[in-house]
């Protein structure tokens, strides 16, 4: 079997969980502060035979709202320490007061652990963006509000962003530029 | 070089595999967004069907709507007036239908109470303002009448002259009465 291929399977693991477990906590946590009630039906009808739902859109529109910011919050922290590991590893790597600066501060252990971060954070944005389709998919329907969708989606783009900068950094250090390149 | 035939089998199984957990997580809180339904009343014999259905729709201060049909002529509202400034606020609540060729007759008064001594709670029907309760003093009832062949839509009003920084549970009864109980 592919090393590749088992490797992703390990690492994608743990973030589709959150995903799952970040919208039911969410949902939880919506209905509990809110004091919302939730009423469960078993319609046998398209792919899934349990519907959960309110009496109320407003109740409908808080509780999905909360419970996919919460989700996406789960995903968005984790994406974010693989983000700032790889960056600091790479930096290290390529800049010795950067790793000078890290030992200084004890965080020595964060990115010299042996583990592939760029692979990691590449699964972690996958689920990122994953979460940001759904929200933005959700607010299409009326089910989210709009502004939180937004959002989300605006930061689900820069993060997107700072991973492809970082995917280039390290690009860029495997396979230098010629310095005449202009 | 050509792989195995086995290891060729278990690499495309472990993508299979990566492919379901890619996807499960989204169809899973696809399955979790909540929707908005009315509550499952059974359909029994004698029971008339309701003419009092619940307005919804959102508001800055009111949440939580719920009409609860507790049988055929008594249907009660409530809702969850959230901490708030002082001021008037008012919103559709709930449709009074007549699709009978007779007036149909209402009964609307409150069995609860406001926390806030200073607000009052009232219903506005056809731009008639009808106090429920005015501080810790319930007003008995009000009769409304719905002509027939028609509906008329009653907004809750509430009034507090102080800013209010807490939520308080309310509700109002509908009570269809006909003329040998009034």
């Amino acid at each position: 079997m592919s090393k590749l291929l088992l490797s992703i399977l390990k690492r994608a693991l743990l973030p589709a969980a959150l995903v799952i477990v970040g919208k039911a906590a969410g949902l939880y946590f919506a209905i509990k502060i809110f004091d919302l009630n939730l009423l469960v039906d078993n319609d046998i009808h398209g792919i899934f035979t349990t519907q959960f739902y309110f009496t109320s859109t407003a109740d409908t529109l808080l509780a999905n709202s909360i419970s996919n910011s919460f989700m996406f919050l789960i995903l968005l922290i984790g994406t974010l320490i693989f983000l700032i590991r790889a960056n600091l590893r790479i930096s290290a790597n390529s800049n010795s007061e950067t790793l000078v600066k890290i030992v200084k501060l004890n965080l020595l252990d964060w990115i010299t652990e042996k583990d592939n971060f760029l692979l990691n954070l590449g699964i972690w944005i996958f689920f990122l963006m994953g979460t940001g389709v759904t929200t933005l998919r959700d607010s299409l329907i009326n089910v989210n509000y709009d502004w939180a969708a937004f959002a989300t989606l605006g930061i689900t783009i820069v993060t997107l962003g700072f991973t492809v900068n970082t995917f280039e950094r390290k690009i860029n250090q495997v396979y230098p530029r010629d310095l005449n390149e202009t | 070089m050509n792989q195995p035939p086995i290891k060729a089998t278990l690499n495309s199984v472990t993508i299979l595999i990566i492919a379901f957990i890619a996807v499960m997580p989204f169809l899973t809180i696809i399955n979790l967004t909540p929707e908005t339904r009315q509550e499952f009343r059974p359909h029994v014999l004698g029971v008339q069907a309701q003419n009092v259905s619940l307005v919804d729709g959102q508001h800055e201060y009111i949440r939580n709507e719920k009409l609860d049909i507790k049988d055929s002529n008594l249907a009660i509202y409530s809702a969850v007036i959230t901490a708030r400034n002082s001021g008037t606020y008012s919103k559709p609540i709930v449709t009074l239908a007549n699709d009978s060729n007779t007036t149909k007759k209402y009964k609307v008064f409150t069995t609860g109470t406001l926390k806030s001594t200073t607000s009052k709670l009232g219903v506005i029907v056809n731009e008639t303002n009808y106090i429920l309760l005015s501080g810790e003093e319930n007003t008995p009832y009000h009769m409304i009448s719905v002509k027939p062949s028609s509906s008329v839509e009653v907004y809750l009003r509430i009034e507090n002259s102080f800013h209010i920084s807490y939520d308080e549970s309310i509700s109002i009864d509908f009570l269809e009465v006909s003329d040998q109980t009034q």
